[in-house]
């Protein structure tokens, strides 16, 4: 009997499930998909088990799955500009509440600013710091380059570390917490991005 | 906290999912454990010969090569043959690999063609990670890195190989080529190695084909046995290949050259070394599920008494179980028309020639290249070959039919209706069809299906749709159309022979004059000069769709045949419609708009209330436009050395969807 499967099952199961729940913000969705992707992933295991990087071969396989999803609902939400009711709100709108003594703001200017990203660049945040994978593995998904991964990454961490600061500016300013309208002040105006 | 935590995970379907791929890994395990049971092993083997236990058990697994059918064979790509051709080709989840002959790899994506690296790859293969193209050129062995880019060698052969002119009785200049490497798994790969020797006189003599495994991490290479063009079996362990046995030349003729036509048979060879010979044929490819091999059969003999032979007897894509226990042939084929007769035979070549067939990501389908041997300076088809467990009924067969003679797919369309004349590709052509009337029939009777077809011509402005009515019947299981045969035809077009030019109907009833063409310029407001060039029919609509055009302005617009009145749609400027279609549903129309100065048109697509248009944005190569049965716009997109299909989903408000 194939142990190595459930090995892998257990490693990975986690990851997959917030990186797809991540990029599509539901959670009956995201049930579904996942399911869809460890099905898949049981019929092709012989494939999984061999390959350089089982984790890079199970995400490829979630990344598509997101993006089937997507065209089947035809929401396209990565694609398409961020609205009040949008599918893209609901994204990151599952983080658990904050720990005691952490600040609330914060969380919120972040999931502000990862909203503000174009939707290539919101994967990759997503595969390396909700999926944890290493940027080989993402490049292998992805298909670029690991420094091309490495440089864009670090560029997207620097938008992303000013806008927050922007964000909690303006929050301590005003006392309270930014709304979404104030939060798009200081980013680029959200518009449609494809890649 | 990490950041990742704070999403949380549906910890109930984890176990749930875990708990069930358990179960099944203890069935499977159960099964394979009870399959080596002896008393197990007999009593299956008492069953099969009894044939007591059914041929196909419900799941795919244990459907037999035979019993599986062909859902649909489509061109997925035609490439030029003097810039494109293929030379190698690996199928992936992120679409196909290509390597040109001409030097070059790309990546095929559905409709799109991407280079991704200069210089010769020759034969290619897809490691099991996605990463890395093994390649082969013949003098040279090698990888490709997807990812970086980067281009190693790992064996040169050549004159100069190590392994090469050491041979104690062989002539001089020996060189090594290698060929077809295939990944084993992540770390082996298998490829035939042969070594060949110039004859005296002129051309060479390969005096060793050799099967060989090479280590990707030490570069070892280790000779597993002669033959050529390995395949490696999933799961199972072992690998097929082929073993060519040539004609020995008849020792009081030593002058002449070999026979042309060696003999091929594919071979398994089990893990334990055990040989069968499985089937007749080249380039194997075994199933990701290693249960079957799907091959190009090759006849044993191209001198027939008959100019048209039976078709197993021409070359084919064929599908064999690994142990050789069944076979089917996958493919349709007919005879070259310049058959040949000599000595009361006639030498007949096939029509179609097939190669390199290679497994998608299931089981169930393939690609293979296929060629004509009535063209040889024109394009090579690369195509996707559906597997179906059980046949489509009469009504499928007809749609799969009528696809086909849209698409241009005479293969398929020659499969499920052989002896059929093709319709042209050329004007007038076929731009849709709807099933008017399915009558499924019990096995072993006839099935009649009626259809509505759509035609029209280019550049004239004609449009019909003829009802059609196809008799089936049932041939080794699978539904075969017999005959078909016009019910009627409604046709609309320009009548010129009055001094004003005007539209008629014509049908069974006669021919009825639906309104001089000046009417429809004094609605639409044209100038006096402008003349019709396009005319789609909506009958369910009761309205005539005209296009008419002066130099670079053009006008489309809609009459309806109650109301005897106009409407006009668009107006437009710097191109005219050189053809109108509806879809069958009627809800949409497409324009081909052609600059009046020529170049390539564009696709204009109308809601045929009249509520929006939309720009399709591409240029096209016009010769490929029709609408299918659910109301989806196909057109060709036509680039340098290639041509392939592209689909668009329009939905209720004009929304486009460009697929793939």
């Amino acid at each position: 009997m194939s142990r190595r499967f459930l090995e892998l099952y257990d490693a990975y199961f986690d990851d997959v499930y917030r990186y797809v729940y991540a990029r599509v913000g539901d959670r009956h969705d995201t049930d579904d998909i996942v399911s869809a992707v460890f099905e898949k992933a049981f019929l092709h295991r012989r494939a999984l088990e061999r390959a350089f990087s089982p984790k890079a071969y199970l995400f490829a396989m979630a990344r598509h799955a997101v993006i089937d999803h997507y065209r089947r609902s035809a929401v396209r939400a990565a694609e398409e500009p961020f609205e009040p009711g949008s599918p893209a709100e609901g994204r990151y709108g599952a983080f658990q509440a904050p720990l005691p003594g952490e600040e609330d703001d914060a969380l919120h200017c972040l999931r502000e600013a990862l909203l503000l990203l174009k939707p290539f660049d919101r994967e990759l945040i997503e595969l390396k710091y909700f999926a944890d994978l290493r940027y080989d593995e993402i490049a292998q998904i992805v298909e670029r380059s690991v420094s091309a991964l490495k440089t864009r990454v670090s560029r997207i961490m620097q938008k992303l570390g000013a806008w927050i600061r922007a964000c909690l500016d303006e929050v301590n300013r005003d006392g309270k917490a930014a709304d979404r309208s104030r939060a798009g002040a200081h980013a680029p105006e959200r518009t449609a991005h494809r890649e | 906290m990490r950041l990742k935590e704070r999403l949380t995970v549906n910890e109930t379907l984890k176990r749930s999912l875990r708990r069930a791929f358990l179960r099944r890994l203890r069935r499977r395990a159960f099964a394979a454990a009870g399959a080596t049971a002896g008393a197990a092993a007999l009593l299956v083997a008492l069953l099969w010969s009894s044939s007591l236990l059914p041929a196909r058990w419900g799941e795919t697994s244990h459907v037999l090569a035979a019993d599986w059918s062909v859902g649909e064979m489509k061109t997925v790509a035609r490439l030029d043959r003097t810039t494109l051709a293929p030379q190698g080709y690996a199928a992936s989840s992120a679409g196909l690999y290509l390597s040109a002959s001409v030097g070059g790899l790309y990546r095929l994506d559905g409709a799109r063609l991407e280079k991704i690296a200069d210089g010769a790859f020759g034969d290619i293969d897809l490691s099991p990670d996605g990463r890395t193209i093994v390649w082969s050129t013949g003098e040279q062995l090698g990888a490709y890195d997807l990812l970086t880019g980067e281009k190693t060698v790992w064996l040169k052969g050549g004159a100069a190989a190590p392994e090469a002119g050491h041979a104690a009785d062989g002539p001089p200049n020996e060189a090594v080529y290698y060929e077809r490497p295939v990944f084993q798994d992540a770390h082996t790969i298998l490829l035939t190695r042969r070594t060949i020797a110039p004859r005296e006189t002129h051309g060479f003599v390969v005096r060793a084909s050799e099967i060989v495994a090479f280590d990707i991490r030490t570069h070892a290479v280790t000779v597993l046995g002669e033959g050529e063009n390995p395949a490696p079996v999933p799961d199972k362990g072992g690998f097929v290949y082929v073993s060519v046995a040539r004609e020995v030349p008849d020792p009081e003729e030593a002058d002449e050259a070999p026979s042309l036509r060696p003999t091929f048979e594919i071979v398994y060879r089990d893990e334990g070394g055990q040989e069968k010979v499985i089937a007749h044929g080249k380039d194997p490819a075994v199933s990701p599920d290693g249960r079957y091999v799907a091959y190009v059969h090759v006849p044993q003999t191209g001198s027939f008494d008959t100019p048209d032979p039976p078709q197993d007897a021409l070359e084919g894509v064929w599908l064999v179980d690994l142990d050789g226990r069944t076979a089917r042939r996958l493919s349709f084929n007919v005879p070259a028309p310049n058959a040949i007769r000599q000595d009361g035979r006639w030498t007949v070549l096939p029509y179609y020639s097939y190669f390199k067939p290679r497994w998608a990501e299931d089981v169930r389908s393939l690609y293979v290249l296929q060629s004509t041997n009535v063209d040889p300076g024109g394009e090579m088809r690369l195509i996707r070959i559906a597997l179906d467990d059980r046949p489509p009924g009469p009504a499928a067969v007809v749609r799969a039919y009528e696809t086909a003679t849209l698409r241009g797919d005479d293969f398929f369309a020659l499969r499920l209706f052989p002896g059929d004349q093709l319709p042209p590709m050329s004007n007038p052509r076929k731009v849709g069809f709807a099933v008017l009337r399915a009558e499924d029939a019990p096995n072993g009777e006839r099935a009649t299906i009626d259809v509505a077809e759509m035609w029209s011509y280019t550049s004239m402005p004609y449009a019909s749709m003829v009802r059609v009515r196809y008799t089936l019947g049932q041939e080794g299981g699978e539904w075969r159309i017999l005959r078909n045969e016009r019910l009627g035809e409604q046709s609309v077009a320009l009548d010129e022979r009055f001094d004003s030019p005007a539209l008629v109907m014509v049908d069974e009833a006669g021919k009825q004059t639906l309104f001089p063409v000046s009417e429809a310029r004094e609605a639409f407001g044209t100038t006096d000069a402008a003349r019709p060039t396009a005319i789609a029919y909506l009958p369910k609509h009761g309205e005539i769709i005209i296009a008419l055009a002066d130099g670079g302005d053009s006008w489309i617009g809609a009459y309806d045949l109650e109301q005897g009145a106009f409407r006009l749609l668009d107006r437009r400027k710097g191109a005219f419609a050189a053809r109108l279609l509806a879809s069958p549903d009627e809800r949409l129309l497409a324009a081909e708009l052609v600059p009046p100065a020529g170049g390539a048109p564009t696709v204009r697509v109308y809601a045929a209330d009249g509520g929006w248009s939309v720009d399709l944005g591409e240029r096209l190569n016009a010769d490929l436009l029709y609408f299918d049965e659910d109301g989806t716009l196909y057109t060709q997109l036509s680039a340098p050395g290639y041509r392939a299909l592209v689909a668009w989903t329009i939905d209720a408000g004009g929304a486009v969807e460009r697929r793939p």
